[in-house]
């Protein structure tokens, strides 16, 4: 996942270190907390042997506030006010018999 | 590291008076007593970084290598690291970041040597360590700081998700129950009127507007501070 760091560029990495290994159709949610007033760079960060990763931005209900439509790999953020939100990851499906795993990490980074 | 910038950003000064002592990382003690210390001492660092106290910082980061060792993970911090630590320690900017990327590497490592619950007691006790000096500067704070305590609400919810996700680990089960006083005082946080959230696409990035104002009244404050003074003051014993 070292190879995603630079994605940061300036945005301060957060300490805490969120992956897993997913196979083609998994899904996988991550809750997390956002300042006000902060800008936040979201990077999710995964093998290319599970091909082109969906991820969203949702609010605390499960609305979907922004997808990678256009398969990006990052997100800039800015909330008004503290709050939480939840990032959802879903990995393509594919038809082949062999069940390739690979890693997704969903990386953070803010800036003043 | 955020928690630590934020506070500063309110104009709370730093007083080393309110840090862990170093020799904390010198206790004997259990894998999981390290972890807690490595969380502790690992918010101090993060909190003498942004304030620009290098030289206290470097003294930290020390102390924090050391605990890594004891968790077997010393090769995080390694004396290339501790090196580039030391020829920036002027630069406030490049130490944070050293220090940011330490971290993540370190909580990367451990749940990589199948020591998971270990790390989610550093990132109990960091964030246990976080509330106790944002808590230390309450008086004549600014209602804006007040808020920023208040939303430690939130934080606290994820930090309890974690860690009570390996509650059939023994030392997690400690710290769960540790920290049940810490999220009873939290219980007297409020939310006004929820706003809907918004979002909108400007300048390549998206701006959410909308969610919950939090509020704690003086009462409640004095309860957090009561409570988390307390369970810090324990674990450093």
């Amino acid at each position: 996942m070292r190879n995603c760091v630079p994605i940061l560029e300036d945005y301060l990495q957060n300490d805490n270190y969120n992956a897993a290994i997913l196979i083609p159709g998994d899904e996988a949610e991550l809750d997390m907390a956002f300042y006000g007033g902060v800008s936040y760079r979201i990077v999710v960060c995964s093998h290319s042997i599970l091909g082109d990763v969906e991820f969203s931005l949702n609010d605390y209900n499960g609305n979907a506030l922004w997808t990678n439509t256009d398969g990006e790999k990052h997100l800039d953020i800015q909330v008004a006010t503290t709050q939480q939100l939840s990032v959802k990851i879903k990995i393509p499906a594919n038809e082949s018999s062999l069940i390739h795993e690979g890693c997704v990490s969903i990386m953070l980074g803010s800036k003043e | 590291m955020e928690t630590a910038r934020i506070i500063q950003k309110e104009g709370v000064s730093f007083n080393p008076d309110n840090l862990c002592s170093v020799e904390l990382a010198s206790k004997d003690g259990l894998s999981s007593d390290h972890a807690i210390s490595l969380g502790l001492l690992g918010a101090d660092l993060s909190y003498a970084s942004i304030y620009r106290k290098n030289s206290i910082a470097l003294s930290y980061l020390e102390a924090v290598k050391t605990l890594s060792q004891e968790l077997g993970v010393g090769s995080v911090l390694n004396n290339e690291l501790i090196g580039r630590a030391e020829s920036n320690r002027a630069n406030r900017d490049s130490v944070v970041t050293i220090v940011s990327s330490a971290f993540y590497n370190l909580n990367e490592k451990l749940k990589s040597v199948g020591h998971e619950d270990l790390s989610g007691l550093v990132v109990a006790s960091g964030w246990i360590e976080g509330l106790y000096l944002a808590t230390r500067e309450l008086e004549g704070s600014s209602d804006n700081f007040k808020k920023l305590i208040a939303e430690q609400k939130m934080i606290l919810v994820d930090v309890m998700s974690l860690i009570e996700s390996y509650k059939e680990s023994p030392v997690l089960e400690a710290m769960i129950n540790n920290l049940q006083p810490v999220v009873t005082a939290f219980e007297g946080v409020t939310y006004g009127e929820s706003a809907e959230v918004t979002a909108k696409k400007k300048d390549g990035a998206i701006y959410i507007g909308g969610g919950n104002e939090y509020f704690a009244d003086e009462n409640t404050i004095q309860a957090i501070t009561t409570a988390i003074t307390t369970l810090r003051n324990n674990l450093v014993k």
